[in-house]
């Protein structure tokens, strides 16, 4: 059946956007908002190292940075199609984005497995 | 009580002219009147040329279906005194090709109901001395809200994805379909699943959401294709995770 | 007759490419969608700022020092901005993606949603604790 990796996508893509709804907001607010207004603490270096170099954090990262990825992969690949990418150019765009998300976990993979 | 509303109404005669033009009619409308009563107005007293597709009167047939300033509406439910003293442009529904004025080509609608196959299968029919097929209130609770769809086709004339590939199934047989497989009598999915979950099926729908804003029976297509997404993928994964457990 | 209205012309109507300016519930449809892009630039972020706190604290002095800079904050309020649209976006589809059923009575939609924001809370609280 064609297209029968939709659905695997899709998967993707829906638990991408409930990671970045649940996730994301509260990170941002931490590390872009408060903590640059001096509002909250901003954590040492030290004390950042250790949280970041805690292999379940790591394993958090790469689920935080990776699914969202592929989230927005899908949903800018619908918008292209909503404003009529259909025909020759719709897979090769697909594989622009799609890929793009598969590069960027794996990069985030080797980041936390080597740094 | 009355209003006056000024209807200006698409006319297309392709005996006449390729492009269609607007005519505006003045109509004196009490205030009981739907916007089809002003039409069977114009078109018994003012201007019988006029062509449009109406029945029951009662948001029961989905005849009478069309784009009111913009929106796609059942002309039976829309009152002409919500228009009060102003214009209400009267269009035929939207992205459907246009026979003549407010009559709309509905061909392609009724080939896609056809294709989700919107009928219970059975793998095999029990004989009929076994009785019905029991079914618990719950079950029943499950999809009977998708089986209140009348095919007016408002939901098509809604969605922008079916207008810009007119090949998507669409709303209403994408609904019409999940009403199907979640029905517990049913155990056709499988056979549904080439159309509903395929190239032209629910992924191509990227969940406007209009269609459900403007259904005026509260079916909820755009709820029905998601969950559909959902129930597909779970297959999906059942099948390539547990290969062993295809039944 | 019925002939005659089979063969004749028929009105084809047209939606433009940029159909999403169109109507109001289309542009917030656009606006849902646009999100991803601050979805995806977070996502970017976050792995450059973990490097740059894997790579010593030199780099990571540099990247809070880019983070206070006005032009930054106020980047970072439009995108955190969109992303909070995002989110009350996502849990306002919750209900249409799942409709569980407990015994005879399906689960209304607001409780759905509602119980999203619940768990939204509690898991920012969290994130607070462990971030600052």
């Amino acid at each position: 059946m064609k297209g029968r990796y939709k659905a695997l996508w899709w998967s993707f893509f829906a638990i991408g956007g409930m990671v970045a709804a649940m996730l994301y907001p509260a990170h941002m607010l931490v590390t872009q908002l408060l903590g640059p207004a001096g509002v909250v603490e901003v954590p040492s270096w030290e004390d950042a190292h250790a949280l970041f170099s805690n292999p379940f954090f790591r394993m958090y990262l790469v689920v935080l940075i990776s699914l969202p990825l592929f989230h927005a992969a899908h949903r800018i690949m619908a918008a292209f199609m909503d404003f009529g990418l259909r025909g020759s150019l719709r897979n090769p765009t697909a594989a622009v984005l799609y890929g793009s998300a598969i590069a960027g976990t794996a990069f985030t993979i080797f980041t936390m497995i080597t740094m | 009580m009355s209003t006056k509303v000024a209807l200006e109404v698409f006319r297309y005669r392709p005996e006449e002219s390729e492009e269609p033009t607007f005519q505006t009619y003045e109509v004196d409308c009490p205030d009981d009147w739907v916007l089809l009563d002003a039409l069977n107005h114009i078109k018994n007293d003012i201007d019988g040329t006029l062509s449009y597709r109406w029945s029951c009167r009662m948001g029961v047939c989905g005849s009478c279906g069309m784009n009111v300033n913009g929106e796609p509406v059942l002309t039976c439910a829309t009152y002409c005194k919500d228009f009060a003293n102003g214009t209400v442009r009267i269009e035929p529904l939207a992205h459907f090709p246009v026979i003549r004025d407010l009559v709309v080509d509905s061909t392609d609608f009724m080939d896609k109901i056809e294709s989700v196959k919107p009928w219970i299968i059975r793998d095999e029919e029990k004989p009929l001395e076994e009785g019905e097929y029991l079914q618990s209130p719950g079950e029943l609770l499950d999809y009977k809200q998708y089986t209140l769809c009348i095919n007016c086709m408002l939901c098509y004339a809604a969605c922008p994805i079916y207008a810009r590939h007119p090949v998507f199934t669409g709303p209403a047989a994408l609904a019409l379909g999940q009403r199907y497989n979640l029905d517990s009598r049913d155990q056709g999915e499988d056979e549904r699943r080439s159309v509903f979950a395929g190239p032209e099926g629910v992924w191509e729908c990227t969940f406007v959401g209009d269609c459900t804003r403007v259904c005026p029976k509260h079916v909820d297509p755009a709820g029905a294709i998601q969950q559909g997404k959902a129930r597909h993928l779970q297959w999906w994964a059942k099948k390539v995770l547990m290969p062993w457990a295809n039944k | 007759m019925g002939e005659q209205v089979s063969k004749s012309k028929r009105y084809e109507q047209q939606l433009p490419g940029w159909w999403v300016f169109k109507k109001k519930t289309w542009f917030v449809f656009f606006l849902r969608e646009i999100t991803c892009i601050f979805v995806a630039l977070f996502a970017l972020f976050y792995l450059n700022f973990a490097r740059a706190i894997y790579a010593g604290p030199e780099a990571y002095e540099e990247i809070l020092e880019g983070l206070r800079t006005p032009g930054m904050i106020a980047i970072h309020c439009l995108s955190f901005v969109a992303v909070v649209w995002h989110t009350i976006t996502w849990f306002v589809a919750a209900p249409k993606a799942m409709r569980p059923r407990i015994g005879n009575k399906l689960v209304p939609g607001n409780a759905i949603i509602a119980g999203h924001y619940a768990g939204w809370f509690a898991i920012s609280a969290i994130l607070f604790w462990v971030l600052t």
